[in-house]
């Protein structure tokens, strides 16, 4: 379910107290000792000092947030002292009128009804004002929280989007969705209401302290205040202890996961080998060791909660003999006794979520690490990362392409793709790519639409413009691409096709759709180009999808069209049809189709045939035939798939 | 993700609310029943389990009193101020008797909460082995037509959100109810007046309650739609990111999650704004009753009808009194959300599994004779795959099967494996009807090889192994047998080395020689194997050649072959060709017959 949690490394927090020490040191320091280099020590400080910077950078964007809504923050805490302020009159006036009854006899009797409905009026209005103070808190320290995931989700997406496509082999969708889901919640969790809380917590336990003081007996005080720094004690201890043995669930419950993950996945094997009961066996037991980790888990929290119910009730036992005797002594009034044994009760309180709060702060903290990661994340390809563009790119292409020894091996690979590549496309021509599975006609496609860069030896040039020096938006505005996995965004029909930052106008976009021979089917749909795709619209065919992202890559009117494999799920009259229409379109354009159907390309100018990272066959259909090598045997293989048994019933 | 490329978008939210509501209505009356019936069998934990929290509901409600007897017994000391020393100790009594109280909460606490956890890990542990046992024997269908994250959800998450209710709802229900019986009873038989005041209160605090949890519900729903949205919107976009880049779309779409995005702003504001204003009423609202007490209380105070420590305590009372409403309000989300995975589990468990036989007929000894007799099939409706295929393999044949890519050739042997059923025809291993005979009993008889090997995480053993209960003396027997006792023997751990899940550490070749070793183990009379394309280097490919001769020796086999030159040996091979049987004969034969094999061994060959 995570996969961060799956190597299951132990975090840097539970390490005994002198290594943490020595090693909270080196992470400070930045670099790490010989004698740990090479240990497994090694890997867990690394990562540490990663984590810190990142959580440095992602502090550098949080500072610079609260400086601009400094305003925000600082009536939130001004808030937040008033609302605390009001807290503390409530006590205060029971207190009162505690006295104030006591010291009622006949003669201040009408008096004494009149200041208490007076003092009880009061309560409620102290009440309705500590209302409007809670909403401005609430309004400033949460509203800045939510405004900070906005801009953090922000500028998470505007970064993604520039990122290469290596980013996203590297990361999966999960992984990033569960930055802008999770980790940005903890976030705010921490800025919004661990702020509200400490500020609350720290505002609160102070005023109460100095009133209590300066009221009452510093003796009593002192008293009822003996419980809280056990309080704190026992929380910060048993937090870490809770972490421990939480961390010890959320382990064996993603074991629990990955062992359901593999068995389902593998559910052939399963079966095949009849397995089925050793597997329920072997899931019983970590489905066991998860029981038990609930259960130690169990075990502490039936200890903590309980204690500290425990410590706070010993606080009420000290208010109850001491302050009850000092009352009976005449020391306090009994007004001034209520009044504590409110307070009591207000600063209890607070001092219960210290533990909460301090596990929002630490998660916090990771979470901002994490998305500074992103936020901090270099793109692989950009402008001006080989130099300055070349000033004379023309805006428009003629369609001239020259590979030139080109060598390619995709980062998380062993193998080249490519181990020098040439061949030479003249403007206007018509150039079919060939090859087996992994051969690397795709991977073709990607380097001409710099989705990946050449980084070994080799180039491609445009019009003789080495594709480094041709701005990326220049480039791909050149180049209509139709690429394999036929995807298209789920808005409207017309969006889809008229998908660019160009605006077409309806009649534009109807004609590209009639090039793709797919106009027929959209104005069959109620609403026509308006139909919304994807799982609340309409569910295309896979011919259907095809068509379409020809026609979005056919109205930019590049020179340079790359069809990948774009009529695989298209029937062969359809086929013909698209063919004919592209002739039309094809006419003064380079185009270079990658397919595995001979019939879409034998007509091709060039046929280019990848096998081993390079061209093993280079010409024309004819050619290529009279050559009988790999052209040919997938040409004769095509046709035996073609064939018509005879005498079989057609079905 | 990628390859059907749509996803939700704009307006999707909607239709998602839409689903939820119709989720809730398609619960049906049974479903309370359903979630609470996991939680029979515990019937005498959880009655154990409510007493204890009766015993502390009763200290919970003793404090106050205590602390309200305390005051008076300081009104009454100052009052009579000859007498401090008996009042003192009285007040001395009182402080024991609260000590005394908060051990026995401490300690009752303790047991009722460990009580409820373990009982309820307990729960969920049982459903979620009872579940899994379910699912493993449900038949292939089911797993085509459902996505493995959705069956991990059922068999994990929803368990759990299961469990919530018997840690957090169940118990806690009564805790709320009794707690406001006992204050009502306590403040009734203290001061009538004072009780109906507070209960006048009541009204307003319930409402109040309510009408924030509703609007509360509402909030989260739509703050959940639109976040919904964003990932939505994320999700379609990492899976589209290269067509947004070599369309040069990325301002545009900058601006397009920008308007997703600020709508969940703008939602998280206005759930700050609910919040800001339902809480702190809640707080007016008990100010108010707080006042009301002093004014009422305060003036039988004066009267000397009523005394201060029963001002205190009906303050305090009050307080608890508002509380369970507040919480019982809450446990609605938590059954809610309970109540739906326990729907979802239900349903899964009604499922029907992989089905005994009507008739059944004992396999006994194999001797691995197979016929396919007119057999028709199709995975939809009248979409037929296999069409009246008809052969027959006798004890120790082997035959092949070619034919292009999409012909039928995998289904033959997913037929014969039991994965699916056929709908016409007939098929017969040793003469007996596959329908009479037991699923498991037939795959045992049958060792597979397929063309994506499968590796479990553990080690090189127990993956040759599996299961099964055989010594490492055989496991090494059988790997030698098929040439993968040298590349095992050359590991750093032998047979003892980990292997992770899908076995990324081992080359393709070495995948595919310990499958040959995991079918050979088991010592089955009957082999079908989906031979592997992936091209490996000549060495590897004749190991594997050479250990597939010794795999085969003296069983029946059906080979789905890719390379014609492992099955020229091969009895009869069989060219199926757009679901048909068009050729079959030996490799001469074939070959004089001069049409579709001929052509493609010539392609191969030529």
């Amino acid at each position: 379910m995570n996969d961060r949690k799956n190597d299951h490394e132990k975090p840097f927090s539970e390490y005994d107290k002198k290594t943490r020490r020595k090693f909270n040191r080196i992470v400070k320091k930045g670099n790490i000792p010989k004698e740990i280099i090479g240990t497994k020590d090694e890997k867990v400080l690394r990562k540490q000092i990663k984590q810190n910077e990142s959580i440095r950078k992602g502090w550098g964007v949080f500072a610079e947030f609260i400086k601009k809504h400094k305003l925000r923050y600082s009536s939130g805490v001004l808030a937040v002292i008033a609302v605390n302020g009001l807290a503390i009159l409530t006590p205060i006036i029971t207190g009162e009128v505690v006295d104030m009854l006591r010291a009622a006899d006949a003669t201040t009797m009408d008096s004494t009804v009149a200041r208490l409905l007076i003092l009880c009026i009061v309560l409620v209005c102290i009440a309705v004002v500590k209302l409007v103070a809670n909403f401005l808190v609430r309004y400033c320290i949460l509203g800045a929280s939510n405004m900070l995931d906005y801009v953090m989700r922000k500028k998470m997406f505007n970064k993604l989007i520039d990122l290469s496509i290596n980013y996203f082999n590297r990361k999966s969708a999960g992984e990033i969705m569960a930055l802008s889901t999770n980790d940005l919640r903890t976030v705010r969790m921490a800025i919004g209401r661990g702020i509200m809380m400490i500020t609350n917590a720290i505002v609160l336990l102070g005023a109460g302290v100095l009133y209590l003081s300066f009221k009452m007996s510093f003796g009593l005080t002192i008293g009822i205040l003996i419980p809280f720094p056990l309080m704190i004690f026992m929380i910060t201890k048993f937090s870490k202890f809770i972490h421990t043995r939480f961390r010890k669930v959320q382990e064996t419950f993603s074991d629990l996961t990955a062992k359901t993950e593999e068995n389902i996945s593998g559910i052939r094997i399963v079966k095949s080998f009849v397995q089925e009961d050793m597997e329920i066996e072997n899931f019983m037991k970590i489905s066991r060791s998860n029981y038990e980790a609930n259960i130690s888990l169990a075990k502490i929290m039936a200890i903590f909660h309980p204690s500290l119910s425990f410590l706070s009730t010993l606080a009420y036992l000290v208010m109850l003999i001491l302050g009850g005797f000092m009352a009976v002594g005449g020391v306090i009034s009994l007004g001034e006794f209520v009044a504590a044994n409110a307070f009591l009760g207000m600063l209890i309180r607070p001092i219960r979520f210290i533990g909460m709060l301090i596990s929002h702060l630490q998660q916090g903290r990771v979470s901002l690490g994490r998305i500074s990661d992103l936020i901090f994340e270099e793109p692989d390809i950009y402008d001006g990362k080989f130099g300055e563009s070349n000033k004379e790119v023309p805006k428009r292409f003629s369609g001239q392409i020259s590979l030139n020894g080109l060598e390619f091996k995709y980062s998380n690979k062993n193998e080249n793709v490519f181990n020098g590549v040439s061949t030479e496309i003249k403007s206007g021509m018509t150039v079919a790519v060939v090859g087996e599975v992994g051969s690397g006609k795709t991977t073709l496609a990607n380097l001409l639409t710099r989705i990946f860069d050449v980084e070994g030896k080799g180039m491609i040039t445009f019009d003789g413009f080495d594709i480094t020096e041709i701005p990326l938006k220049t480039l791909r505005a050149n180049i209509g691409y139709v690429p394999q996995d036929n995807f298209l965004f789920s808005d409207t029909i017309s969006y889809n096709i008229g998908f660019s930052e160009d605006r077409y106008s309806s009649e534009e976009i109807e004609a590209a759709s009639v090039k793709s021979n797919v106009y027929g089917n959209i104005i069959e749909f109620p609403d026509k180009f308006e139909t919304m795709l994807g799982e609340k619209g309409v569910n295309l065919s896979g011919g259907q999808k095809q068509r379409l992202c020809i026609a979005r890559a056919l109205i930019k009117e590049a020179p340079i069209l790359i069809l990948d494999d774009s009529l695989s799920s298209v029937d062969v009259e359809t086929e013909k049809d698209i063919l004919a229409n592209l002739k039309d379109v094809r006419a003064g354009r380079t185009c270079i189709i990658i397919s595995h159907r001979i019939s879409t390309i034998k007509d091709s100018d060039k046929i280019i045939v990848l096998k081993d990272g390079l061209i093993a066959e280079e010409g024309s259909h004819d050619e290529l035939i009279a050559e009988q090598g790999i052209y040919d045997r997938m040409y004769r293989m095509q046709l035996i798939e073609e064939m018509e048994i005879n005498g079989g019933e057609a079905s | 993700m990628s390859g059907s490329g749509l996803g939700m978008g704009k307006g999707g939210t909607r239709g998602l609310d839409k689903v939820k509501a119709e989720e809730r209505k398609k619960l049906d009356k049974n479903a309370l029943k359903n979630l609470l019936k996991h939680a029979v069998p515990y019937w005498p934990q959880f009655l154990l389990a409510l007493v204890l929290v009766l015993v502390l509901t009763g200290a919970e409600l003793i404090r106050p009193y205590i602390m309200g007897t305390a005051i008076d017994d300081i009104v009454l000391a100052l009052d009579n101020p000859g007498n401090t020393g008996e009042y003192k100790n009285h007040i001395m009594l009182m402080g024991l008797v609260f000590l005394g109280l908060a051990v026995l909460q401490l300690v009752v606490s303790y047991f009722s909460t460990l009580l409820l956890r373990i009982t309820s890990a307990k729960i969920v542990m049982n459903l979620r082995n009872k579940v899994f046992k379910h699912v493993q024997n449900l038949p292939f269908t089911y797993f085509d037509k459902t996505p493995v994250g959705s069956i991990v959800t059922r068999i994990c998450n929803d368990t759990n959100t299961i469990s919530e209710m018997y840690t957090n709802v169940l118990v806690n229900f009564f805790r709320d109810i009794f707690m406001m019986i006992g204050v009502i009873i306590v403040m009734f038989s203290i001061n009538v007046k004072l009780a109906l005041t507070v209960l006048a209160v009541l009204p307003l605090i319930a409402v109040a309650a309510i009408m924030f949890r509703m609007k509360a519900r509402k909030i989260f729903t739509r703050m959940r739609a639109k976040l919904t949205a964003i990932n939505i919107f994320l999700s379609e976009h990492i899976a589209g990111m290269k067509i947004v880049q070599a369309f040069n779309m990325q301002n545009a779409k900058k601006d397009e999650f920008d308007s997703v995005n600020k709508e969940y702003l703008k939602e998280n504001n206005k759930q700050i704004i609910t919040f800001g204003i339902f809480r702190p009423f809640m707080e007016v609202t008990s100010a108010l009753a707080t006042a009301l007490i002093l004014w009422i209380g305060g003036n039988g105070v004066l009267e000397s009808a009523i005394s201060f420590g029963t001002v205190y305590m009906f303050i305090n009372y009050a307080g608890k009194f508002f509380q369970p409403i507040m919480s019982l309000t809450e446990m609605y989300n938590t059954t809610q959300s309970s109540l739906v995975s326990s729907d979802r589990i239900e349903s899964l468990m009604k499922r029907g599994q992989e089905a005994e036989p009507d008739i059944k007929e004992d396999l006994g000894v194999v001797e691995g004779e197979i016929e396919f007799k007119n057999v028709w099939f199709a995975y939809v409706e009248e979409n037929w795959v296999l069409k009246d295929i008809s052969f027959k393999v006798r004890p120790g044949e082997k035959i092949a099967i070619v034919g292009t890519t999409g012909a039928g050739k995998t289904t033959i042997i997913s037929l014969l494996l039991g994965f699916y059923k056929h709908q016409k025809g007939e098929i017969l291993i040793d003469g007996k009807p596959l329908a009479h005979i037991n699923i498991k009993e037939l795959r045992k008889a049958i060792g597979t090889v397929r063309q994506d090997v499968f590796l479990f995480k553990g080690d090189i053993e127990t993956n040759i192994r599996l299961y099964n209960d055989i010594d490492l003396k055989t496991v090494k027997l059988a790997a030698e047998t098929v040439n993968a006792a040298k590349f095992i023997e050359e590991l750093p751990q032998k047979y003892k080395e980990p292997v992770n899940q899908r076995g990324t550490t081992l080359s393709e070749g070495q995948r595919q020689l310990l499958s040959f070793a995991r079918a050979l183990v088991v010592d089955p009379k009957i082999l079908v194997l989906d031979e592997a394309t992936s091209s490996v280097d000549a060495n590897t490919e004749q190991l594997i050649q050479d250990g597939l001769k010794h795999l085969l020796e003296g069983r029946t086999s059906i080979t789905i072959a890719h390379r014609l030159s492992t099955i020229k040996n091969a009895d009869t091979i069989m060219f199926l060709h757009h679901g048909r049987i068009a050729e079959s004969g030996s490799h001469q034969e074939l070959m004089e017959h001069g049409k579709l094999y001929y052509e493609l061994y010539s392609i191969q060959y030529s």
